[in-house]
């Protein structure tokens, strides 16, 4: 090789990340160039105060690096949404908890249904047996015409929705005070 | 079959044995900070327990490890960026502050001429030539680790030495 090479190349060749063909044409002419010699022993000489910085305390960093990674708390596993979580169960448990889920559904609407439509309760004690009747407010005439038309002695109590609201409109029909006890003759 | 080559994958204990002094002079060559090593060396050595797939032996875990740390390294030296253009706007407002700064900072983070000299190259040139030098890695290797040609590996590391020969010689790095 009478060219010199490029001193890229001859960093490489330091390197030994050179192709074999070349290898060894490089190494023929290293050692009859001056010049080339001189880029090598410019390369080695960086290489070596590399090498010297290599020589470094690892041993303390290795042993604290060590302890915090026999003191590491294991990963948390990762967070599962409740939407997305999955429940195993017997299938008699699940038809059990879905047939207990409905009945309390269903209990739960017919007290807000009656709760809403706001029923009058009338509760008489005839002889001591103690009779329930309940209607809704439109239905109140024909109730108090039920209580008022008994032909025996009867006390009757007549209970008003708590959240009642009683309008007078015209004659007056029912007051509040009708859930005082009332006698009938 | 190599000497790192095994019938079985090595323990942990053993990848951490061998591979740990590696490892920690890639990360404080790249970083130019003791503690940042050590933090960088402890990720990787994390992210090494916590891989489901064994790594069949010590070359290929090294490599692992090291492109961990590369990844690491890249919030550190963007940090570092930012603190040296600081550095150079307070310069610019107060010198004298700026440099009794500045001097303090070096003083911390380097501990040799070497390592002032690497500080002072390119975070892109820096990188190939610890990891060939410290880390024993191939130039298609590091090519495979950046992203780019084993050519432009070749010619950062050239450049990287050249530069770095002419700070050592000068003699411009902070010794302390």
């Amino acid at each position: 090789m009478r060219m010199c090479p490029d001193r890229q190349i001859l960093s490489a060749y330091l390197d030994g990340e050179v192709g074999s063909p070349w290898e060894g044409t490089i190494a023929e002419h290293v050692a009859s160039c001056e010049s080339c010699r001189s880029v090598i022993d410019s390369l080695q000489t960086v290489r070596h105060a590399l090498q010297r910085g290599a020589e470094v305390d690892w041993q303390q960093p290795m042993d604290r690096v060590r302890q915090r990674l026999l003191h590491r708390q294991p990963a948390a596993p990762p967070k599962e949404t409740v939407w997305r979580r999955q429940v195993a169960l017997p299938v008699p448990v699940a038809v059990l908890a879905a047939a207990l889920l409905l009945t309390l559904g269903v209990a739960v609407a017919v007290l807000a249904a009656r709760s809403n439509y706001g029923y009058v309760r009338v509760t008489r004690a005839p002889g001591g047996t103690e009779f329930q009747f309940a209607v809704p407010y439109d239905k109140v005439e024909a109730l108090l015409k039920s209580v008022g038309g008994s032909d025996s002695a009867v006390e009757s109590v007549m209970t008003l929705p708590k959240n009642v609201k009683l309008v007078p409109v015209g004659e007056p029909m029912m007051v509040k005070s009708a859930n005082v006890p009332r006698k009938k003759q | 079959m190599s000497s790192t080559e095994y019938a079985h994958p090595p323990s942990f204990n053993v990848v951490y044995e061998t591979l740990f002094p590696v490892i920690y002079r890639v990360s404080l060559r790249v970083t130019g900070d003791r503690e940042i090593a050590e933090d960088l060396c402890h990720e990787a050595f994390i992210k090494l327990m916590e891989r489901n797939d064994a790594i069949s032996d010590l070359e290929q875990s090294k490599y692992w490890l090291i492109r961990v740390v590369k990844n690491l390294s890249l919030n550190h030296e963007k940090r570092r960026t930012r603190e040296k253009k600081a550095f150079s706007k307070l310069s610019r407002i107060s010198p004298g502050l700026a440099d009794s700064s500045e001097k303090q900072v070096m003083k911390e983070e380097t501990r040799s001429d070497v390592q002032a000299a690497l500080n002072d190259l390119p975070y892109n040139l820096r990188v190939p030539l610890v990891f060939r030098e410290y880390g024993d890695l191939s130039y298609k290797q590091i090519g495979a680790l950046l992203g780019i040609t084993e050519s432009n590996v070749k010619v950062r590391i050239f450049r990287a030495r050249e530069r770095l020969g002419k700070a050592l010689a000068e003699g411009d790095a902070y010794v302390s």
